[in-house]
């Protein structure tokens, strides 16, 4: 995998991580020349504990005898040559030397009491084994020679407190210091009067530095800015320079290198992060690894190789951590983003690692089998090659022609609402959806058109009858346009079928007479008798011949296709009417007929897509289980609750426009069968996306035909038109026209010509703010170009 | 057919978090390097970094826009334990300044005590809220006690969901109880399921976030998940990214907001995506909830697409070098693509992908337009 983080250390064996308790909080570790033994000092603790297998044994308390001061230990070493040394600063200011090899309780050997001080960090030089070096909170720095057992030489001044003091492991004369205020500085301890290099390194405390083990030029110091930095030395022009940086999350106590990895370091927060983090100073802002197991800060780390490290904490444990144990942050971030626009853009971003070539560097690499020492020391070893962590940004347009969103804009800007009669609006939405290629939603306005205009039985409530008149006045032309043979039975089945389902279904008087009065000139016009006639008559034509039938569907297509698409409500009549035609008058002749029923129906719907396009389809095409009961509808009232089942459909499908508009123009056709909290999710969804596609006109009529309550109070909402008094700008309370201030009492706003209030339209000047009625300022502006009230301004109304 | 436009982002580090505004007009990102970009949509059609901002001590894991009723409001989270929430002034103060926008930091969310891996505003019928939730386990919700300051947020509520969070989501559906899903990224199976899901219920008289479900199908480590825009449905669906794409519809069994109680959710998982066998780390829903973009550890993203069976298909994959590779669809939706032509009386030779959207279940004329 090209994410996993490698840097070949990962089979460390025989070796776990664990911890040992101690009373009292660490404020340093130290570890003897081979590590075999560790020391951990704190205000409380003092103690010596042997590194085993698989725990820490604690040989040695050395907080024995008399309990002073000096035992407040701020810092620890271990003598790096002789393993019976050790050296602590005391917060009281006292440097004490403790020799193991003693034999009495008391282990202290020296006592340098000339820190005026607590002392913050000692330190011993790395090849001369009496050299001691401490840095304290007093500003100075002290050398004490172990040989003559007094402070030799004072370096510093007073008035910054020293944080930190490390002599360089190669140069023998050369140490380095940090400071409260961020500087560091750089001194020869053979020169106590002046450092060699100076410089501010952070923002507040520098808290610690490090040498690099192994590049004599390189230290690493640390400080409340949160920030680690690597300073290169130049000795050529006395200069230092930062060369990485590394960020952090928290202020930052202590750094240590990383022995044998030139590029890592370990660090530990002084506030927040209870973590030891180890980072590749080349990726400044994600650690490498993190070590989690503190439960409070830790304050000291040391190495036991590249691979095992010990460090206490504040909570008073000492850990041995070991790298493969270690949460490798990298591994379990995202390498990826995605996101998608309402325009159907992607943006995506990756990381550039995860593209195809370097993938194939990967793959080499965690392939090699090798010891991990060989490749440590190849020339090209994997700790050298460093591929810098970056991420490409692509953004991926939708070309595509009628995206979701040019389509939902198109149809929510041409979709008409409201403003014409109920067929235009569905046949006008169904022409632009057809235009834009929408062919199921402009079929099914095609649908709602004909269900409900075209058949009155359908809204037998609240359809008053001048619309029944004028949709029946509507077809007649039509029907008289095409004087077809196939026409007359399928009519007169038609309405023959529609009567028999009135008779059963309402018993509502008046609408009988409705219905029979709209249905009579039909059947005159078919010069049929009675409606149970007509009804046997279309039955007939099925029982004579089904050929015949066939012939009747061509001649049905081979009309429509003449006519192309100018009568497509022709078109559509007929296919309901089929359907319609094929209810069985009794059960026996239902038997009888049905198969040869059903045949032709199939038989056009698969010829349809050639000849008509999926116009005439739809029907079946919503929903299977409505298309099963379509042969069987009762015409009619049961048409409502598929609609309804129809628009839930859309609104399922993502379709909310549809819905929503679907809803707005059947108005009290529909609406009392779509439950209200439907409705309002339908609307607000719509209103939403119309919002986020900025088109807040159209959002705002949507909202005023949404005839919901919830809905529509969206609109009288956050809308708030204060007004003032122009005389005395009193807040205008009950009336508009008449200021009620104490003092003031005047007429708002009169006509300036008039000076009487005005009701109704008041017309003013963006200029000057003067205006009035508009008949007055219509007839003075006629004659003069300026203002009424001889403000001057040349007033204008556009 | 998607034209891929490379943009320079100016990161010094991994991006991991994108996010489009609720135009479609700016683009957020942040990065490990600590900052946060936002990048605007010009005249000229490219997209310029118009802001870029380092607050942050830490990774910035992710970034999210607020409903720009209240404002041009982002929040972002990060390794330093913090959420922040920023707001956008247009330079007024200063006259050189005019026109210029600045993002200042208004808010800070510091009750984390380990990272915050996840940061989403409710939606905007619950008001200007606020959930994080931190690798601890522990979401928090937070509220601004007044929209028109966003400096003060008050925390409502912390649950403790027993799991290192790595993700979080909020129900979009404004017809049922606030709910949001909060997943996992535990890789130990042994944990059980990694996304559970809560809902503001009230309970005792007081109104608090219960845990409704875990779901315990997904054992995997959980790297994102996100509620699909609910435009009506009576159901919600969530994408999940884990070691692939799961798509998984939850049906409120009972559909009541103020019972007491429990009300179940039935859960069912109509889909599992592969990704190539790659780790998914981010899935990203369009406007309708209709399409699906997953993105994987190979940098590919994929777009997914439900025909009228439910069935989920890759219908296009896009790839980090900006070339897209179309999917072959299934050959019998060709045929009723060709027919479909025909029957157009090509009217219309190439009616759009997005159509065949409009027509899901009808089958007939479902269309896989490439």
């Amino acid at each position: 995998m090209s994410r996993t983080v490698t840097d070949g250390v990962r089979g460390t064996v025989g070796r776990t991580t664990f911890g040992v308790e101690v009373e009292g909080s660490i404020n340093a570790v130290s570890a003897c020349r081979d590590s075999s033994q560790v020391v951990v000092a704190g205000r409380q603790v003092f103690k010596i504990f042997s590194v085993e297998e698989t725990c820490f044994r604690e040989t040695l308390n050395l907080r024995v005898g008399r309990i002073t001061l000096r035992y407040s230990c701020s810092d620890v070493v271990w003598h790096p040559l002789k393993d019976e040394l050790l050296a602590t600063g005391a917060t009281n200011g006292h440097v004490c030397t403790w020799n193991l090899q003693k034999h009495q309780g008391n282990k202290l050997e020296q006592e340098f009491t000339d820190h005026s001080r607590g002392v913050n960090r000692v330190c011993f030089h790395p090849s001369e084994w009496h050299i001691l070096l401490s840095g304290s909170q007093d500003g100075t720095m002290k050398f004490f020679d172990l040989r003559t057992n007094k402070c030799e030489a004072t370096f510093g001044k007073q008035n910054d407190s020293v944080r930190d003091i490390q002599f360089s492991p190669q140069s023998s004369f050369n140490f380095a210091a940090t400071s409260d205020t961020g500087g560091i500085q750089t001194w020869d301890f053979r020169r106590t009067d002046k450092y060699l290099l100076s410089n501010v390194a952070h923002l507040g405390p520098a808290f610690s530095l490090d040498w690099h083990p192994e590049d004599r030029n390189l230290i690493a110091t640390c400080g409340r800015d949160k920030l680690i930095k690597v300073w290169r030395l130049d000795s050529s022009d006395n200069g230092m320079t930062v060369e990485n940086t590394v960020y952090c999350i928290a202020s930052v106590a202590r750094v240590k290198w990383r022995p044998e990895k030139k590029y890592y370091i370990a660090s530990c927060s002084q506030v927040v992060d209870q973590t030891v983090c180890i980072w590749d100073i080349r990726r400044p802002y994600m650690p490498f690894a993190v070590f989690e197991e503190h439960k409070d800060m830790a304050t000291g780390v040391v190495w036991r190789d590249p691979h095992v490290f010990m460090s206490g904490g504040k909570d008073g444990m000492l850990y041995q951590h070991i790298f493969k144990d270690a949460k490798r942050p990298a591994e379990s971030v995202s390498p990826v983003g995605v996101s998608m626009s309402i325009y159907g853009n992607i943006c995506q971003v990756l990381s550039k690692s995860s593209q195809p070539e370097s993938q194939q560097q990967a793959t080499n690499y965690s392939n090699t089998r090798k010891p991990m020492s060989f490749r440590r020391r190849g020339p090209a070893g994997v700790q050298d090659v460093f591929r810098p962590y970056e991420s490409s940004m692509l953004v991926h347009n939708n070309q595509e022609k009628g995206t979701f969103s040019d389509l939902f804009v198109s149809c929510a800007q041409r979709f008409q609402l409201t403003g014409r009669p109920f067929p235009e609006l569905c046949e006008h939405n169904a022409n632009v959806s057809q235009e834009l290629g929408r062919y199921q939603v402009a079929q099914t306005w095609n649908m709602l058109k004909l269900i409900y205009s075209d058949n009155p039985m359908a809204k037998p409530t609240t359809a008053p009858p001048e619309s029944l008149k004028q949709t029946d006045n509507e077809r007649v032309p039509e029907l008289s346009v095409t004087p077809q043979p196939t026409d007359n039975p399928n009519h007169t089945v038609e309405s023959a079928a529609g009567q028999t389902d009135d008779d059963s279904a309402l018993s509502d008087s008046e609408l009988d007479g409705h219905t029979a009065a709209t249905l009579q000139p039909r059947h005159t016009r078919d010069g049929s008798g009675a409606a149970a006639a007509d009804f046997f008559f279309g039955e007939q034509v099925r029982v004579d011949g089904e050929g015949e039938v066939d012939e009747i569907y061509d001649e049905e297509l081979n009309t429509l296709i003449m006519d192309a698409w100018t009568l497509p409500n022709e078109a559509f009549t007929q296919r309901h009417e089929i359907v319609d035609t094929y209810r069985p008058p009794s059960p026996d002749q239902s038997q009888q007929y049905k198969p040869n029923t059903v045949t032709p129906a199939i038989a056009l719907i698969d010829t349809e897509p050639d000849s008509l396009g999926n116009q005439l389809l739809v029907a079946p095409a919503i929903n299977p289980s409505a298309a099963k009961q379509l042969p069987l509808l009762q015409l009619s009232v049961k048409f409502t609750p598929i609609v309804a089942d129809m628009l839930t459909f859309y609104a399922n499908q993502g379709d909310v426009q549809m819905a929503v508009s679907a809803l707005i123009v059947l108005g009290d056709r529909i609406r009392d069968k779509i439950s209200l909290d439907d409705q309002e999710q339908w609307f607000m969804s719509y209103i939403d996306l119309l919002t986020r596609f900025k088109l807040w006109c159209i959002s705002s009529e949507v909202t005023k035909l949404s005839n919901h309550s919830n809905v529509s109070s969206i609109n009288q909402q956050s809308t708030t038109v204060y007004t003032k008094c122009n005389h005395c700008s009193a807040q205008l309370d009950r009336y508009s026209w008449a200021c009620q201030h104490t003092n003031c009492r005047k007429l708002t706003n009169t006509c300036s010509v008039c000076h009487l209030p005005v009701k109704g339209l008041y017309v003013w000047c963006q200029g000057c703010s003067h205006g009035g009625h508009i008949q007055h300022i219509q007839e003075w502006l006629q004659e003069n170009p300026t203002c009424p009230t001889g403000c001057g301004h040349y007033c204008e109304y556009t | 057919m998607f034209v891929a436009k490379s943009i320079a982002a100016q990161h010094k580090d991994l991006i991991h978090d994108v996010a489009y505004d609720f135009y479609g007009r700016r683009i957020a990102t942040c990065s490990t390097d600590q900052s946060v970009q936002v990048w605007d949509l010009g005249e000229d059609g490219e997209w310029h970094c118009t802001s870029a901002w380092k607050h942050h001590s830490g990774s910035v894991w992710r970034v999210t826009w607020a409903h720009p009723e209240f404002g041009q409001v982002l929040a972002s989270c990060s390794f330093d334990r913090t959420a922040v929430i920023w707001e956008e002034i247009v330079g007024e103060s200063n006259p050189n300044e005019k026109g210029q926008s600045h993002w200042i930091k208004r808010g800070a969310l510091v009750d984390s005590r380990t990272s915050v891996t996840d940061v989403k505003f409710s939606p905007r019928h619950l008001g200007l809220q606020l959930a994080t939730c931190s690798a601890d386990g522990v979401v928090r919700f937070y509220e601004a006690s007044d929209v028109t300051n966003l400096a003060t947020w008050s925390s409502q509520e912390e649950i403790q969901t027993k799991l290192n969070c790595s993700c979080l989501s909020w129900n979009p559906s404004r017809v049922h109880p606030p709910m949001i899903a909060v997943g996992s990224d535990d890789s130990s199976p042994s944990s059980g399921g990694k996304v559970q899901i809560y809902e503001y219920k009230e309970n005792e008289r007081k109104k608090k976030w219960h845990k409704t479900e875990t779901l315990m199908s997904i054992t995997e480590a959980v790297h994102d998940l996100a509620f699909a825009p609910n435009l009506g449905r009576s159901y919600h669906v969530i994408a999940v990214a884990t070691k692939d794409v799961r798509i998984l519809t939850l049906k409120p069994l009972r559909r009541d907001a103020t019972t007491m109680g429990s009300i179940g959710l039935d859960i069912k998982q109509p889909a599992q995506l592969d990704h190539n066998n790659q780790q998914v780390w981010r899935v990203s829903w369009n406007v309708t909830g209709t399409i699906l973009a997953s993105s994987s550890d190979d940098g590919h993203v994929r777009l997914w697409k439900a025909n009228y069976l439910d069935n989920w298909k890759c219908f296009q994959e896009l790839k980090g070098d900006g070339t897209a590779i179309p999917m072959s669809m299934p050959n019998f939706n060709r045929e009723q693509q060709q027919q479909q032509q025909q029957a157009a009386g090509n009217a219309r030779l190439n009616p759009a992908i997005q159509d065949s959207m409009f027509d899901g279940r009808s089958g007939r004329y479902h269309a896989w337009n490439l």
